[in-house]
């Protein structure tokens, strides 16, 4: 059972604070799709408003086509997976599992039968004549998600369910939602502030802030050719350096930089529409720094002095200032086995097909 | 040494306090067992022809189960109220929830003999007999804000999600009152229950003002105590004891055990 999700126009305000501005997405049947942000962003808002718990103030909602808008969440081809989980205490783990389909009036023999099945899905046989406090967080968890699995619903509403899981339980549970995602083939709508989280499990990340879609796209395209500096910043860490476009032909374009006029492949352009004289940044991720020129495609940042190191295991992460830049830090990850040469200065280059080059906030996009 | 003597002073403090509280029940329960004819010293005994006399007396075993009766049915229909009422509070929006809220606890605060009299002549105004029937209002009256206190202090903002999910999974509102809130405080209803019970159980002023033939085990006791002292009063009340006792001891293995364990 699966659904295509519409949401068109949708509004949403508590009082006089808009939580959510307009927005207009579409969610592909099948899709597992993440909402990502900081808290306050709308994320849950919209997840709230898709489950029936909030009616929006303006705009339609549709799942395969039929509009939802005001239904209550008992009448909704969707279920929802609580943060804290919301087992029924008072029930037994078959009881649990079994509660959406004993409100559709199936046997008992049956439900337990089917509730045993989806137990077993999530991984936990054999556990289904205990009670939700015999459990341990992560297999409460299993649980919330086979009573959600259990009635069989086009749509997955999932309301940071991995928020209380240590960081070890949380990778593993990606893994298996993912998993599960693929064999139910259910469309999932997972809700996160955590963009590792996000680009593990998504197909579609959509990106918000103040209640504005930012960015929506798979998640190689948000990490790698975010389209605004919000989610460039957000989905990891960035520099950013400004400058201004002052050439450009149908392959390559010029910007000066505070270290010299440097040449970008048009690629990197966000927005190929900038005209010269344009205010631009110029954005590369901590990873694309580099040492030593590998390709002739270098851009060089000129010298550098160490500020701090600190060793990751994969890598070295560094800030650095840019002689060119006065008293702004950069981030760079310097290799695993990496002895700076002349004490704390760096000769730092970047690969100017990774950078890209987004409008200057403030200026129109 | 001056350790050991606060140890002393305080086991006889414990002693005489305990004494205090159980003296008079311990000396009626003895006087219970008196062969002779007054239940005051010397004991002899211990003989159980008092216990033989009570059950004989048609009169007493009468307001015995009437006394069961109101009791069982009057804290049922006060815990629907105060449940009702709580999950009405507590989950919805309504007008001037504070004062409603005041409202329901309201008789607590007001004497027995005030709210037994209030019903007496209202139910004299609207031509309803007094009978156990009117007995059992009276008890509704005064468990009501009881059990309503007792559950809403239980219901907390913790179950909304619960509640919340099975409504998502399907559940009417009547079904997840039924289903999922109600079984989730099974200990708060209960506690609530066999306070009831146990209060209307012993309860006399309301029960003497509103009942007529049938009456009360209280109303009888007292009726009994009239004609003056007789072993057969300490029997009734033994056996009266005996009952709070048993439903204490089943509230502590029940109620109270299943509390401590979540």
């Amino acid at each position: 059972m699966t659904a295509e999700v519409t949401i068109e126009n949708v509004s949403h305000r508590f009082g006089h604070f808009l939580a959510l501005d307009g927005i207009d997405l579409t969610i592909k049947a099948g899709e597992f799709a993440v909402l990502l942000g900081p808290s306050g962003c709308g994320k849950t808002t919209l997840l709230s408003l898709l489950g029936g718990f909030l009616t929006p103030t303006q705009g339609r909602l549709l799942i395969g086509g039929t509009d939802i808008t005001h239904l209550p969440p008992s009448a909704r081809p969707t279920t929802t997976m609580f943060q804290d989980y919301a087992l029924f205490p008072h029930m037994s783990l078959l009881d649990n599992v079994g509660f959406g389909l004993r409100m559709r009036g199936i046997s008992r023999a049956e439900r337990h039968k089917r509730a045993g099945e989806l137990l077993e899905l999530v991984g936990l046989p054999d556990v289904g004549l205990k009670k939700p406090h015999e459990l341990s967080g992560g297999q409460r968890q299993r649980v919330a998600l086979a009573r959600a699995l259990a009635v069989e619903p086009d749509v997955l509403l999932l309301d940071e369910p991995l928020g209380a899981l240590d960081l070890k339980l949380r990778r593993q549970m990606q893994d298996e939602l993912k998993a599960i995602q693929r064999r139910v083939g259910t469309t999932f709508i997972h809700v996160t502030h955590d963009q590792e989280e996000a680009m593990a499990i998504a197909d579609l990340i959509i990106v918000m802030s103040g209640g504005q879609l930012q960015h929506v796209g798979k998640p190689e395209e948000v990490y790698l050719r975010p389209n605004n500096r919000f989610t460039a910043a957000f989905m990891g860490e960035a520099n950013f350096i400004q400058g201004t476009v002052t050439k450009r032909s149908a392959k390559w374009v010029e910007v000066e930089l505070p270290v010299g006029t440097r040449r970008f492949p048009i690629s990197s352009m966000i927005n190929e529409e900038c005209e010269i004289g344009a205010s631009i940044e110029v954005c590369f991720r901590p990873e694309h720094v580099e040492l030593a020129a590998k390709t002739t495609k270098a851009c060089d940042l000129g010298q550098a002095v160490i500020r701090d190191v600190a060793f990751f295991g994969t890598h070295h992460r560094c800030q650095f200032q840019i002689d060119a830049h006065g008293e702004q830090i950069f981030i760079g990850h310097l290799p695993q086995i990496f002895e700076p040469a002349n004490k704390n200065k760096l000769h730092v280059l970047l690969n100017a097909s990774d950078a890209i080059i987004l409008p200057a906030p403030g200026t129109s996009s | 040494m001056r350790r050991r003597w606060t140890d002393w002073l305080g086991a006889l403090y414990a002693a005489l306090l305990y004494g205090f509280i159980f003296l008079p029940v311990g000396v009626l329960v003895l006087f219970s067992f008196q062969s002779g004819r007054f239940p005051i010293p010397p004991f002899n005994g211990p003989s159980l022809k008092w216990y033989q006399a009570v059950f004989a007396d048609s009169s007493l075993t009468d307001a015995l189960v009437n006394s069961l009766v109101v009791a069982l049915s009057s804290s049922a229909l006060a815990c629907v109220l105060g449940f009702l009422s709580a999950y009405g509070l507590a989950r919805y929006k309504l007008p001037a929830a504070g004062f409603q809220r005041a409202l329901i606890i309201a008789p607590f605060t007001v004497s027995y003999l005030i709210i037994g009299l209030g019903l007496l002549i209202t139910f004299n105004t609207f031509g309803v007999s007094r009978s156990l029937f009117t007995v059992g209002i009276g008890h509704v009256v005064i468990n009501t804000p009881l059990c309503f206190a007792i559950i809403y202090s239980q219901i907390g903002d913790h179950q909304v999600n619960i509640e919340r999910a099975a409504r998502d999974l399907g559940a009417s509102d009547l079904k997840v009152m039924a289903l999922i809130t109600a079984p989730m405080l099974a200990p708060a209803i209960a506690a609530s229950y066999f306070l009831s019970f146990t209060f209307s159980w012993d309860e006399f002023i309301i029960a003497f003002l509103l009942s007529r033939f049938e009456v009360t085990l209280p109303v009888e006791i007292w009726s009994l105590l009239r004609s003056g002292l007789n072993p057969k009063t300490n029997a009734v009340g033994s056996i009266v004891f005996l009952f709070s006792v048993f439903i204490l001891v089943v509230l502590e293995f029940t109620v109270f055990r299943k509390h401590k364990r979540n």
